[in-house]
């Protein structure tokens, strides 16, 4: 399962390069700033917009020299649209009808009727995106988040091999945005392909199992979220909201204090996170983010004298530039192997004596399960 | 203050007249201003120059071309004589063919502006969920743009109706075969014959109202799609696909 691009844009003052070859399962986030070449990328991948090279989805061609480009409606592609893209001539079920009656024309090439292990039914993508009360109504009595999980209902319901989403959070508020990631998170369960394209590092840390970032055009960093993560064009390792973002199992539930223990879950790590308990099973895995804000260090161990739960030995790998002439980052081994990021003043740096080497122990004051 | 045998027979021939010019012109219309809507180009302001001729051009002009096209040294003259077929000038053929011509305008630019209000992203959605060309446009285009269909068999049925110079110039004045209402009407005033000019003139004014009436009405009644044009218009102007909307100062809620 693997979609090989070898695809070049050129037009005024824009030109796109990429020549990579992207999973064909789990999620990859396609990030980057804004006219970076993302949407691009994406619409040529769906066939919307022309680019000369090649693209091939599992050994199917779609665009390559001496080739015909393959029209957008043969190729097994759902796409999910920034803003709410429903027919508003048809009902919230008559825009899900569309989908399915055309399911079929998407999919029946001989080539890929074998693996289509992901296919849903109707029922289950429905209930997935919590729409059944929205059938019968009209797209325009549909709020902005009730929309966008509608399209992504429809786009599923195409039964498509892989899924094309072109920033379909960017056009709602926090609030709405909040609504819809869990039913992407959802989706991620049920093993669909996606190709995700953002410019929120929140949505990033929420959705990656893999990263492509490009900026103007090129691309700048690729790989699984675990091999990049330490690059210095990472995006989570620069800005305000630098962090890291740790993929954790729940070790135990302590029943009386209402905290669990969540086990790292990288190649090098053995530690564990004390979390609140949110009805955690043993087992469940959990996403981490921790943000080099909500990290402090100190030169003793502070578990005896300070409130903080999580208290990690660490070396310090690595001094990184911060956005701000006050602060400055470290990049932290612990000493059971977990990365950490941790911000703190130029002046504490001075006064702990603080560079590449020196044994410290972060304190980290808050963890966010994703 | 009746009508006559000759003039019911006019009014027969209009209605036969606009009702197959505009059902031939919806045909003919909407694959040009698919075509007109989808861009910008050269070929395309060209065309629509010459779409839009009958607007300005002196009705007796283009009847006058018409005619010496349609004569035995014309192109269209030609073409019938090849073809044993018999001549176009001062028949209800020609006349069909110069009313196509006359209301062209009046239909390709009401379909053209609700193509163009309806934007390139319905079409695209319906092909990313498997829809070829012709299952979009009956599927998606024809339903979205019911109303500018609506508008634009209106104003091409009125605008036939009210055809008079290009009329006399092709079709002549022959009973049951070319002498429309318009022409009809003239007659009777040439013929001092006020009374019933009155009756004919009276009936298409009261056409003409009823018809501008329905157009200008309609906004009300059909809210919704007007709405949803404007709406569809902004937000594909303001994201064109090469321009990704940033939105740089958001903080997000964790946990």
């Amino acid at each position: 399962m693997s979609l090989q691009l070898d695809l070049s844009i050129v037009r005024d003052g824009f030109e796109l390069a990429v020549n990579t070859c992207l999973p064909g399962d789990g999620t990859t986030v396609i990030f980057g700033p804004s006219g970076s070449g993302k949407t691009s990328l994406l619409r040529c991948i769906a066939g919307l917009e022309n680019a000369s090279g090649s693209i091939c989805f599992n050994d199917q061609p779609w665009q390559g020299p001496g080739q015909k480009p393959l029209a957008v409606h043969k190729r097994p592609i759902g796409y999910v649209f920034q803003e709410a893209s429903l027919f508003e001539h048809l009902s919230v079920q008559g825009n899900l009808d569309f989908a399915r009656k055309r399911a079929a024309v998407a999919t029946t090439t001989p080539a890929t009727a074998g693996n289509n292990s992901h296919h849903l039914g109707t029922a289950n993508i429905i209930a997935m995106l919590g729409i059944e009360p929205l059938l019968q109504r009209a797209p325009q009595q549909l709020s902005g988040g009730e929309r966008q999980r509608v399209a992504i209902a429809r786009a599923l319901l195409n039964q498509p091999q892989l899924l094309l989403l072109d920033e379909p959070l960017a056009a709602l508020d926090d609030a709405r945005k909040e609504e819809i990631l869990p039913y992407l998170e959802r989706l991620k369960r049920h093993q669909i392909p996606m190709l995700y394209v953002t410019h929120s590092k929140a949505e990033l840390s929420r959705l990656a199992d893999h990263l492509l970032c490009l900026d103007q055009g090129k691309v700048v960093l690729q790989g699984p979220m675990s091999a990049v993560c330490d690059a210095p064009e990472f995006p989570l390792n620069s800005g305000e909201d630098a962090g890291v973002v740790l993929d954790a199992r729940i070790d135990n539930v302590d029943e009386h204090w209402q905290l669990a223990s969540a086990r790292i879950q990288t190649a090098t790590s053995t530690d564990c996170i004390a979390l609140r308990n949110m009805h955690y099973r043993p087992q469940q895995a959990v996403r981490l983010r921790i943000m080099a804000s909500d990290v402090s260090l100190a030169a003793d161990n502070p578990s005896q004298s300070s409130s903080v739960n999580n208290c990690l030995p660490c070396t310090i790998a690595m001094e990184l530039a911060d956005s701000h002439p006050a602060t400055v980052l470290f990049e932290l081994h612990s000493h059971a192997g977990t990365r950490l990021l941790a911000r703190v003043t130029r002046k504490s740096a001075h006064q702990l004596a603080l560079k590449p080497g020196s044994q410290v122990w972060a304190m980290i004051k808050s963890v966010a399960v994703l | 203050m009746g009508l006559s045998a000759a003039d019911i027979d006019a009014l027969w021939l209009t209605l036969k007249l606009a009702t197959t010019v505009t059902l031939l012109l919806l045909l003919l219309s909407t694959p040009l201003a698919l075509w007109l809507s989808s861009g910008h180009s050269r070929s395309r302001s060209v065309v629509q120059a010459v779409v839009a001729l009958p607007l300005v051009l002196p009705p007796s002009v283009l009847g006058f071309y018409m005619l010496i096209a349609m004569g035995p040294h014309g192109p269209l003259g030609w073409l019938t004589q090849q073809l044993n077929l018999p001549t176009l000038a001062f028949s209800f053929t020609g006349l069909v063919l110069a009313s196509l011509l006359y209301s062209l305008p009046f239909v390709v630019q009401p379909l053209c502006n609700a193509f163009r209000a309806l934007g390139q992203r319905p079409m695209e959605v319906a092909a990313t969920l498997g829809a070829g060309p012709f299952d979009r446009f009956f599927s998606v285009i024809l339903p979205l743009s019911k109303p500018g269909y609506l508008t634009a068999a209106v104003l091409g049925f009125a605008h036939t109706v009210g055809e008079f110079g290009v009329v006399l110039m092709i079709g002549g004045n022959i009973e049951g075969e070319t002498r429309v209402a318009s022409v009809q009407i003239y007659d009777h005033v040439e013929a001092l014959d006020y009374a019933s000019a009155h009756t004919l003139s009276l009936l298409l004014l009261g056409f003409s109202f009823v018809v501008l009436l329905f157009l200008y009405a309609r906004p009300a009644s059909g809210k919704h799609s007007t709405s949803r044009v404007a709406q569809h218009d902004g937000s594909d102007s303001s994201r064109s696909p090469n321009h990704e909307s940033e939105n740089a100062a958001h903080k997000d809620n964790w946990l």
